[in-house]
């Protein structure tokens, strides 16, 4: 009997967590970079070079950034928060990477510079084949449980952590397509984190709308963006040169 | 037998699978109903399809309010169902491929997570524990035991572990029969052993699972017991790792070089050891050797505790191995030291000792023209020098992170240093037009020793405040520095022209000099807003110079000469106190700002001798207001572009200040003036950079110029003594304008990306420089241009060429006598390889041509510097290599230097290391790359 109670509170307390979810809300996720582990992952520039990277910078404390995806019912938008400069005069420019997601409409419109040239990206939603894990960890008050992929793109390591009582499927940046909202995607052991934060709820009838941006842009869709990417890397690979200097991570 | 086997098998997988294919629907309904233990339904659990082969993730759903889920019409391939919830533990099931429509789980239990495990899990940040399957893994350095503890006393803290009074380890009710260390059995089977012997220090996660899963895991086969087992996992600091080089070549010539480096490291600390020794002119080890030798501290020198802008960047100290090497001469040289960084948590430490020592010794001639009023004369050098030098220097830097606002860092550097200098100097002056004839030679000898010491303290504390942009430092900062010198000078001058006699002097030198400067700054950044902020500092400096000179005459049984020994104090006092607002937001940086400065000078000297009563100089106070602005602007196409404009004002030297007049040269003496006021200039400079990722292209832009208001320099006054020669003798003055202007570009441009890459570089000056010769002012203006052009080609992984040609002219007008306007013109080509030319096997080359002419001086001279090498890697790990190599195949390398300026035009010539070969054998720890390596981008 005691026991049915326990457990009656356990569920009421479980279920709280899941009501709990704020229909329309940010959540402020923090980006931390630590360059000597992108380096280490760079598979075409030789052992020596990246041990000596290592050695040399690997005390660097990690780089971080703040983003913010901010979501309705039915949308979303994930971007660089505005200006993040600590220290006087070190002002940077945000870098342009808006990630606009439209379940209703099954569309996405992502404006993104790179190369020298802003992008508009639509297509339909598309999500990489996620393989589910049994990991649990916590992330700002969620459980949350591990999927991975490989970015066969970069040659990247993408491990997600997707909360068990939040059932929407999408989560910072571009990654999304798993039961639960990604809390925390990690790439390459540490090399980029990107965890959420704070969680915050705004007035419900808040419309999430598409990313503004100059009207001198290029229209591609989602292939087209990913050949791009991959010619760029090829050509990095050929010059040996890391692509994530003019590629975001 | 076998030979049927085949067949047959082929045979009945193919029916098999004809069996499966006509026998199974190709679609089915997967279903079922989740309940806890105590028979509640579980609602809103998520319910998720994966493949059985990888986990994919095929599909998924929420079980409804009544615990119910369904999957319908999706393949029939077999398929993994994992079920997750908030509260309990995740739980998968096989489901086959069936021969029905349906395939109904009917009730699936779920455990609810202990709720010790719970709690932890919700309420801590941090996330001590994570739950991989059926495996709980504590993160062992969030629960903190006292130094010393043992592996037992940490897990009695770890929630769901017990730990009873023998030391028998239970979690959830069930004995944890087997404790492995990073997955290995450590001290026999016993684990208490373990968990009392083994320092909780070392341990960094303590895993526990299932010990059956894991037997059966490697046999296949359930033995039916039911213990748990724990893994500990040891720290990264307890793994390891190391590297080094070594390296010995011999060649002709009497040619030799070693080195040989060591670095040992684990995750909180770097330590290194190199020693090197040559006679190939190499004075110091290249950057990447000194990055390596110095570890994670090569970029932590740079500290100065100045704040503020413009700030007077003395005692500034960098450690760096050996001096600079000015490619004349023969030299031999040994280095050598140790470095030890130590990081953990919020601590940096670094300490190291470096020792070095060059013997370079040189042979030079130089021609130059002087140019006075309405003559100009020749002089001819010819130079011997042997100079030994020596230093150790020991550098230590301590840096404590309090906590994420208050860092303070703590830095002791000090040098012991000696030289000792041989130098033989003849010098022959000639006349010019109409008839060139010799006027006296001046034949110099000098020896020196050279002791010195410095110390350099600072420290520096920064703290941020709860403010984002707040913050305050305070830095002070002790050099001490002393200098002596004992030194022996005969100077013999002989006159062509008449019969006088020649006349002989020989000084003997004992300098001292001691610098005590003490500092301090301060400054307070407060954000005004998003942004704007405001910046206020303060620097305060006191410089003391203290220096003496005896000088005693040689051939006058060493008796005092009164006129050039002296003594003398100098003190400058230094403050500052500015302010600079700022405008900072999305890559625009304004900043605009001014400070007070008042620079206070006073000295005192004697002559003679020490004992004598001091007389003071009139003391100097030079108040100024000095405004400041800097910007920079990215914007959004990778452009970057910088605006700076400084006021700059220079004080005088006391020694520029102090009425003595330094004669050791008979020939060239140097004066000092009372009446000096400080330079004071004006500095503007901008640039811009642009970059293109996707085509490989960049371009960059660098100008400035400097305008002078008041500029001090050294005007001159030649005059012909009879019986003696040209007798030169310069005192600094202040002249009015003067301005100096560059710019410089450079650009790469891939033409075929990857493949073939056009670069350019160039620089442009301008300067006006007045001066005065002999009482009239002299303006010289001189205009440099150098352009160049280069090309590199890649064909394939394996071969690579870069071509490149430059072509520089120097045009100098004098106002005084135009005749002598001149043009200084030199041309170069270059061209070098790489080529792999088998797995193992590398030739390298190069081929440098360099032309250079002076009509003025009868000048023009062509280099043609080849080098030649094969290197071959050997060894199954690649460890040793053997390199062949031959350096200036043609025999014509030489230093050559040729200038024009102020009065005169000069050229020079020293012999160096000209043509030897070299063979070396060189071993690597981790082997050498055995692929051609493309230049480093970072």
């Amino acid at each position: 009997m005691k026991f049915t109670i326990i457990s009656l509170i356990f569920s009421l307390f479980v279920a709280g967590i899941i009501c709990a979810q704020p229909e329309n809300g940010n959540i402020n996720y923090i980006i931390k970079h630590k360059w000597t582990k992108k380096m280490a992952a760079i598979d075409y520039i030789s052992q020596s070079k990246r041990e000596h990277y290592d050695y040399v910078w690997g005390n660097l404390p990690e780089y971080e950034e703040k983003a913010v995806l901010m979501y309705d019912s039915n949308s979303y938008r994930f971007e660089d928060a505005e200006d993040q400069s600590e220290y006087v005069g070190e002002s940077w420019r945000s870098s342009e990477y808006f990630i606009y997601r439209n379940f209703e409409q099954n569309k996405t419109y992502d404006v993104i510079r790179m190369f020298n040239k802003l992008y508009v990206i639509e297509d339909s939603i598309k999500y990489p084949q996620w393989r589910v894990l049994n990991d649990l960890k916590e992330i700002a008050g969620h459980i949350c449980m591990n999927a991975q992929y490989t970015d066969t793109l970069k040659n990247n390591n993408i491990v997600a952590w997707f909360a068990l009582d939040w059932p929407l499927n999408f989560g910072p940046e571009h990654y999304g397509g798993l039961p639960g909202v990604i809390l925390e995607i990690n790439i390459n052991n540490g090399a980029k984190v990107i965890r959420a934060d704070t969680i915050i709820a705004v007035e419900a009838d808040r419309i999430i709308e598409k990313p503004e941006h100059k009207k001198r842009v290029k229209n591609i869709t989602g292939a087209e963006y990913n050949q791009l990417i991959k010619d760029y890397i090829y050509e990095c690979r050929k010059e040996e040169r890391p692509y994530f200097w003019g590629l975001r991570y | 037998m076998n030979k049927f086997k085949k067949p047959l098998a082929i045979l009945f997988f193919v029916l098999s699978s004809y069996m499966v294919f006509s026998q199974t629907p190709s679609n089915i309904n997967v279903k079922g109903r989740i309940i806890d233990s105590l028979g509640e339904t579980v609602p809103a659990a998520t319910v998720m399809l994966l493949t059985s082969t990888d986990s994919t993730l095929i599909n998924y759903t929420t079980s409804d309010s009544d615990g119910r889920f369904v999957f319908r019409s999706t393949k029939n391939r077999g398929y993994l169902l994992k079920i997750s919830h908030v509260g309990y533990m995740p739980i998968q099931k096989q489901i086959p491929i069936i021969s029905k429509d349906d395939y109904d789980f009917g009730n699936i239990i779920v455990e609810p997570i202990a709720e010790i495990l719970m709690e932890v899990v919700i309420k801590s940040a941090q996330a001590p524990l994570f739950i991989h399957g059926d495996t709980v893994e504590y993160d062992a350095r969030l629960f903190k035991v006292p130094p010393g503890s043992s592996v037992e006393d940490l897990l009695k803290r770890l929630p769901g572990i017990e730990v009873d009074e023998s030391g028998g380890i239970t979690t959830m009710g069930k004995n944890i029969g087997r404790v492995y260390v990073d997955g290995k059995t450590f001290f026999g089977d016993d684990p208490k052993s373990v968990t009392k012997n083994l320092d909780a220090e070392a341990i960094s996660k303590v895993q526990v699972y299932n010990d059956q899963s894991e037997q059966e895991r490697l046999t296949g086969i359930k033995d039916g017991s039911d213990n748990k087992a724990m893994n500990l996992e040891l720290k990264e600091e307890y793994k390891k790792g190391y590297f080094g080089k070594a390296s010995a070549a011999a060649g002709t010539e009497e040619r030799w070089a070693g080195r040989g480096s060591f670095n040992r490291f684990n995750e909180t600390s770097q330590l290194s050891f190199l020693a090197y020794g040559n006679n190939l002119n190499s004075t110091g080890v290249n950057w990447e050797d000194y990055q390596e030798f110095k570890g994670s501290s090569a970029y932590s020198d740079y500290d100065n505790g100045d704040f503020g802008f413009n700030a007077r960047r003395s005692g500034h100290y960098s450690t760096s191995f050996g001096s600079n090497y000015s490619g004349k001469g023969f030299s031999e040289n040994y280095g050598g030291g140790a470095n030890y960084n130590y990081f953990k948590d919020k601590i940096k430490f670094n300490l190291s000792y470096m020792f070095s020592r060059s013997d370079l010794f040189y042979d030079q001639f130089t021609k130059r023209q002087t140019f006075l009023t309405d003559t100009s004369f020749f002089r001819y050098d010819t130079t011997k020098n042997d100079r030994l030098n020596n230093s150790h220097s020991i550098s230590s830097r301590f840096e404590i992170e309090f906590d994420s606002s208050n860092t303070l860092i703590f830095r002791v550097n000090s040098r012991l240093s000696g030289s000792a200098l041989e130098n033989i100097q003849e010098q022959l002056f000639r006349s010019d037009a109409p008839s060139p004839s010799d006027i006296n030679l001046n034949s110099f000898q000098e020896s020196s020793d050279v002791d010195a010491y410095s110390v350099n303290i600072l420290s520096l504390y920064n703290h941020k405040f709860k403010k984002k942009g707040r913050s305050f430092s305070v830095s002070g900062a002790a050099d001490i520095s002393n200098n002596n010198s004992a030194r022996l000078t005969d100077n013999i001058n002989e006159y062509f022209l008449a019969l006088t006699p020649t006349e002989q002097l020989t000084y003997l030198y004992d300098n001292t000099s001691t610098v005590k400067s003490y500092k301090s700054s301060l400054m307070y950044v407060e954000p005004l807003s998003k942004r704007f902020s405001l910046m206020g500092f303060y620097n305060i400096s006191s410089n003391e110079t203290e220096s003496g000179k005896i000088v005693k005459d040689g051939l006058l049984n060493n008796t005092l000469v009164n006129s050039m020994t002296n003594f003398y104090i100098h003190n400058v006092l230094y403050n500052r106190l500015g302010s600079s607002f700022t405008y900072a937001w999305e890559g625009l940086n304004i900043n605009l700002g001014g400070a007070y400065q008042i620079i206070d000078m006073k000295g005192r000297y004697a002559l003679l001798q020490e004992s004598d009563a001091y007389s003071n100089l009139v003391p100097k106070s030079y108040n100024n207001f000095v405004p400041y602005f800097s910007s920079d602007w990215q914007l959004p196409n990778n452009m970057r572009l910088s605006l700076n404009y400084s006021y700059e004002i220079d004080e005088p030297t006391m020694s520029q200040l102090q009425p003595i007049t330094d004669n050791s040269n008979p020939l060239y003496k140097v004066e000092g003036n009372l009446a000096l006021t400080p330079e004071i200039y004006h500095s503007i400079s901008g640039g811009v950079h642009y970059w293109n990722q996707s085509s490989f292209s960049s371009l960059s832009v660098h100008a400035g110029t400097n305008i002078k208001e008041t500029s001090i320099v050294y005007n001159q006054n030649t005059v012909f003594n009879e019986g003696v020669g040209y007798v030169t003798t310069s005192k600094p003055e202040n002249v009015e304008g003067g301005q100096n202007s560059y710019a410089y570009f450079w650009g790469s441009l891939p033409i075929v990306k990857t493949f073939l890459t056009f670069n350019i570089s160039g620089n442009i000056s301008f300067s006006n420089s007045p001066v005065f010769i002999n009482g009239i002012e002299n303006i010289t203006n001189s205009d440099y241009y150098r352009g160049r052009l280069g090309l590199n080609l890649t064909l394939g992984s394996k071969l690579s060429f870069n071509l490149g040609g430059s072509a520089s002219q120097n045009t100098v007008d004098y106002s005084i006598q135009t005749t002598q306007n001149q043009k200084i013109i030199s041309y170069s080509t270059s061209g070098s390889f790489k080529w792999q030319i088998f797995k193992k096997t590398f030739i390298e080359g190069n081929l440098d041509w360099d032309n250079y002419e002076s009509n003025k001086l009868d000048y023009s001279e062509d280099l043609l510097i080849t080098n030649l090498s094969v290197r071959q890697v050997l060894g199954e790990k690649n460890r040793f290599e053997m390199r062949l190599a031959g350096f200036d195949l043609l025999n014509q390398k030489q230093y050559l230097y040729q200038v024009a300026s102020e009065n005169y035009t000069q050229y020079t010539i020293a012999p160096t290391l000209a043509r030897y070969f070299m063979i070396s054998v060189a071993y690597n720890l981790k082997g050498f790359e055995t692929k051609m390596e493309k230049n480093r981008y970072y």
